[in-house]
């Protein structure tokens, strides 16, 4: 069954889109992984825009991370003061990576800065899963706490507040510039942000890992939300359809995949994983040396 | 009276001739089905079919085409090991979309200088393009244009696929059934057939094809572009909306929330 995604402008099978979003929400069931890194990619190799893809995913992420952040919330998993400072931080760099992305739509780049982004970003995830997964046992997930010159930086910083559901004292400066890096990353690249804000949380601000989850998913809320909003008003890039159809697969998959990944060996799984992303990114980084079947190609927007 | 019955005779011969002209023209009609496309939610392209009817023993070309519109598209280069953007090019003179099809290969029904003047195939658009800067390479951006377009399937040549029928008493026959491309925007395009008739254009029929977004996409559509700022609220209130009911579903199978993010 196809249908017309009026802002990407394409018809598609939605069956193919919702199966993406299965695919995706599977591996973040089984994993515990956010989905936005591999989700845009696989649009983009779809034939949609990397703008319109970005950008829906973002879109996306709102209904995800909002089931997400409820569930944590109703648990009291969800540290609300740490995740407004992160709010004030993303929206903020929602704001600054959809400016860039206006700047780089009139340059005529932004999709190959968009793939550039993901080639790093696949690899670095990939990277890292793939070490991780290979010299460290997977429920190990706080070993690496240490008095490191960066946590020495953050006790400096001005403005030091006390968190209490995360039980933890540190500068409001941290949140707010964690936030900034995210909103940039999910304009740009529509990710929710979750590789970076679940290891800095919990290494870098020391919240426990109960409430790491809650509070980066309500964060994710907002940012997602501010950068649809933002991406819809500036570049016209948000599909409704488009993230509608990725959310009923994502669901489904999500659902399947808890359920599956209590049987599995979580460490496999992670190198399993860990391949695919890298493999991902390699197609993406052959795919910007490769002579394109076109020299000429269409400007962005519609 | 004598002068009274010439002017008679000439108005009734006009009269007849008109009326036969007219006939003729019925006889002719070209008929597109449908005529009207509409890209709704479920849209995916249209199966089209143009019939017509063409004096005996000629051949015919049908033309779909889309009003001349200027482009500006990025030139690709290589800096580094990176292929990016450099550059635009500004393409105009050419058609939105092109469609060709004829009952046998145009070059060998028609000369070149009329192919050129009706603009019948891919060879008279890539002369008729205007490609500026000029100093870029005019023969590869123009076939790479092409190419492109080609691609896209709004712009294709297909020589043979029209079918001529059994000759009749008003003619012959002819239909062309295609797949209307789903990549090919809304608009108002022009169908022409050409007759051919020894190496030279005979008579040309025209119809119109209209293609428009409606219901709920062209809404969509509509207030992405023009309302936006409410378009992306309500983008986030589906979203929210849509995740709450997900979450009310999920703690129903005992598995609150464990949805991808």
């Amino acid at each position: 069954m196809t249908i017309f995604l009026p802002v990407a402008g394409i018809s598609i099978n939605v069956f193919l889109l919702i199966g993406v979003g299965a695919m995706v929400g599977f591996l973040s069931g089984v994993f515990g992984v956010g989905g936005g890194f591999l989700l845009t990619p696989l649009l983009i190799m779809l034939g949609i825009e990397p703008m319109v893809a970005a950008a829906s995913d973002a879109n996306q992420i709102v209904a995800a991370s909002t089931s997400g952040a409820f569930a944590h919330y109703k648990e009291g998993n969800v540290d609300v003061k740490m995740g407004l400072f992160m709010l004030v931080g993303g929206v903020v760099g929602g704001g600054i990576g959809t400016f860039l992305i206006k700047i780089l739509k009139q340059t005529g780049n932004v999709d190959v800065v968009i793939r550039i982004c993901y080639v790093v970003l696949l690899a670095l995830v990939g990277a890292i899963m793939l070490i991780e997964s290979l010299t460290r046992p997977v429920s190990d997930e706080t070993a690496s706490k240490g008095d490191s010159w960066l946590d020495r930086v953050m006790i400096r910083l001005p403005f030091s507040t006390r968190f209490e559901t995360s039980g933890v004292t540190t500068s409001a400066m941290s949140p707010i510039l964690l936030g900034i890096m995210v909103g940039i990353l999910a304009a740009i690249m529509g990710v929710g942000g979750g590789f970076l804000l679940i290891p800095t949380m919990t290494y870098l601000l020391r919240m426990p890992m109960r409430v790491v989850v809650g509070t980066s998913l309500f964060q994710m809320l907002f940012t997602a939300g501010a950068t649809t909003v933002m991406q819809a008003s500036v570049n016209h890039n948000v599909d409704i359809f488009l993230a509608i159809s990725l959310l009923i697969g994502s669901s489904i998959g999500a659902q399947i995949g808890v359920r599956v990944g209590r049987h599995l060996s979580g460490r496999q799984l992670k190198i399993f994983l860990a391949i695919l992303v890298l493999g991902l990114c390699v197609k993406m980084f052959l795919d910007l040396l490769m002579r394109p079947a076109h020299i000429l190609a269409q400007m962005g927007g519609h | 009276m004598v002068l009274a019955a010439a002017v008679c005779t000439f108005f009734l011969t006009v009269a007849v001739v008109h009326a036969v002209s007219e006939g003729k023209s019925d006889r002719e009609g070209l008929r597109v089905a449908p005529d009207v496309i509409h890209m709704g939610t479920f849209y995916g392209g249209m199966d089209v079919t143009i019939t017509g009817t063409a004096a005996r023993g000629d051949q015919v070309v049908v033309v779909i085409r889309g009003a001349d519109v200027e482009e500006v598209l990025n030139r690709k280069a290589r800096v580094g090991p990176i292929w990016v953007n450099q550059g635009k090019v500004h393409i105009s003179g050419v058609p939105s979309l092109f469609l060709s099809f004829s009952s046998q290969p145009i070059d060998k029904i028609l000369g070149r200088e009329v192919i050129d003047a009706h603009q019948l195939d891919e060879s008279a658009i890539r002369k008729q393009m205007h490609v500026s800067p000029e100093a870029y390479d005019q023969p590869v951006i123009r076939e790479n244009f092409l190419k492109m377009k080609t691609n896209q399937n709004i712009y294709e040549v297909q020589a043979g696929r029209l079918e001529m029928g059994t000759p009749g008493p008003a003619g012959t026959p002819f239909t062309v059934a295609f797949r209307w491309s789903k990549k090919a925007p809304p608009g108002l395009y022009t169908v022409s057939a050409y007759e051919c008739r020894d190496g030279a254009v005979a008579g040309e029929l025209k119809a119109t094809l209209k293609v428009d977004e409606v219901g709920f996409p062209a809404w969509m559509a509509h207030m992405a572009k023009d309302r936006a700022a409410l378009y992306g609220a309500f983008a986030v209130i589906v979203a929210l909306l849509a995740g709450l009911g997900i979450d009310f579903v999920a703690s129903r199978l005992g598995k609150g929330g464990a949805v991808a993010h």
